[in-house]
């Protein structure tokens, strides 16, 4: 179910949602948490998603077998797929708006002012906020141990003239 | 929603862009006779009067150049590109606040085109998405230039983005709101400079680095990388880019203003409609303290550039943050 050969698009295409999951937070009178994912998600990480693409220089994908099956099968079992999913869908918005609910209510009052964000992550969440925090730093600490193992034990073998 | 709310807010948005895309034009012009004059020179003086035709000039020379795609571009983003980096330099006028309200045709008018109670995010979230213009163009020009002044574009604006974004949260615990507005009003006795310099000082540099202007602005210096992320624009699209640069500027001014400098207040009574003379005037002064700068330092190599956003101006602004949130508890 890729309409992209280009990694690029498939990367926009994932800005384009994420841009209309911050409406949706809008939608559910949340605008804190709508700003906050164009910020950070759209705007930081999705950034160095595209970075590591354009850094790479990812081919777009040729055409060919994949699966074992030739581009028409492809084609016919993409779309059949789709519209399988389509049709879980459909069922459960229909199924949503019929019983009347709103689906577990906004989370306006819980998440969508800063006051309330702050509230919930410092008092009831204190502890795994913290704990995520510690989380992000053990995974950045890490990934800069790794790359400068490698790159201090290639440069060293390097100038010290020895046959790699 | 009444017509009256749907004419009120167009008339609005089209004073505000058309306001702006002349000051914007007429940015250039001035910026152009100041750094002259730093220079020892004159600067553009002959088309019209003191050269104030100038930016006409510049607009149709713009406008008549063809648009010359490469062969071998992306032609979707490469003509997207330059539209991604304009259009949030503009639409952060959405939200800045020029005054309080005026009685014009027996309505009373906001002037402001609105404001949301997260506003100062908004504006942190656009310069966000005005980074994907700068990359995007780089990338979809097929040149290594350009790929290369893209790229380390980029990557400074983010850095700069996160120390922007945290020397302003000493403004907000002061003002506790996000609002604009709001943070104009708390500002009614003394400006929050007193209360942040620091926090002000490194706004103005995380600024001057996010909208790639010198002595930030090696990704698009002619010696180092011919132009960077817009080698291949000409014509039009390149004006979109400039444009977009210089009205990021105005911008960033409006938000220091707003933050630091106490947006519309003055210490003496004036009347409600002078109110976005005194912000332009203000505007002005960190303006011209932008062009002072360019015209005085020179740029920062990339490496150092980066250097000082990560290991200078984050700890300092963590340090602002810090102290901020300790006077307050104290005093409190």
């Amino acid at each position: 179910m890729v309409t992209a050969r280009s990694p690029i698009y498939s990367a926009l295409s994932l800005v384009g949602v994420l841009a209309v999951t911050a409406v949706f937070y809008l939608m559910l009178s949340a605008p804190f948490l709508a700003v906050l994912q164009v910020l950070v998600y759209a705007g930081a990480i999705m950034v160095l998603f595209i970075f590591v693409i354009m850094l790479l220089s990812l081919r777009t994908e040729e055409g060919g077998e994949v699966m074992g099956l030739p581009t028409g099968a492809r084609r016919v079992v993409a779309v059949v797929f789709s519209l399988l999913l389509l049709g879980q869908l459909a069922y459960l918005g229909a199924t949503l708006v019929l019983s009347g609910r709103s689906g577990g209510g906004p989370p306006g009052e819980i998440l969508g002012t800063p006051v309330a964000l702050g509230t919930q992550l410092f008092q009831r969440y204190l502890v795994p906020f913290q704990m995520t925090g510690i989380l992000l730093l053990v995974a950045i600490v890490g990934a800069v141990a790794i790359t400068r193992r490698h790159g201090r034990r290639g440069l060293e073998g390097t100038m010290a003239g020895e046959e790699d | 929603m009444s017509v009256d709310f749907f004419i009120e807010a167009v008339v609005k948005c089209l004073v505000v862009f058309l306001v702006l895309l002349t000051a914007v034009a007429y940015l250039v012009f001035i910026e152009r006779r100041v750094l002259a004059h730093i220079q020892s020179r004159i600067g553009p003086n002959r088309v019209g009067p003191q050269g104030l035709f100038q930016p006409a000039a510049d607009a149709l020379k713009l406008m008549t150049k063809e648009t010359v795609i490469p062969e071998a571009a992306d032609r979707i983003l490469f003509l997207v590109a330059p539209v991604v980096s304009l259009v949030p330099a503009l639409l952060t006028f959405a939200v800045i606040p020029v005054g309080a309200t005026v009685d014009l045709f027996g309505r009373e008018v906001a002037l402001r085109i609105t404001d949301i109670n997260v506003a100062l995010l908004f504006l942190l979230a656009l310069s966000s998405i005005g980074v994907y213009g700068i990359f995007l163009g780089g990338w979809s020009s097929n040149n290594k230039y350009a790929l290369l002044g893209g790229i380390r574009s980029s990557a400074q604006m983010i850095s700069y983005e996160l120390s922007m974004g945290m020397s302003v949260i000493g403004v907000i615990m002061l003002a506790g709101s996000f609002s604009l507005v709001d943070i104009v009003n708390a500002q009614s006795t003394v400006p929050f400079i007193v209360y942040q310099p620091l926090g002000f000082v490194l706004f103005s540099i995380a600024a001057m680095a996010e909208i790639n202007r010198t002595p930030f602005d090696l990704p698009e210096a002619e010696p180092e990388l011919v132009a960077g992320y817009h080698t291949e624009y000409s014509g039009m699209r390149f004006a979109m880019y400039f444009l977009g640069e210089y009205a990021n500027l105005i911008t960033v001014c409006a938000i220091g203003t707003v933050l630091f400098l106490g947006g519309w207040l003055v210490p003496w009574p004036s009347p409600a409609w002078m109110a976005p003379l005194w912000m332009v005037g203000k505007m002005g002064i960190l303006i011209f303290l932008a062009i002072w700068t360019r015209g005085t330092l020179p740029r920062f190599r990339f490496d150092q550039l980066m250097t000082f956003g990560w290991k200078v101006m984050l700890p300092a602004a963590l340090v602002n943050i810090f102290l901020t949130a300790v006077v307050m508890a104290f005093l409190n």
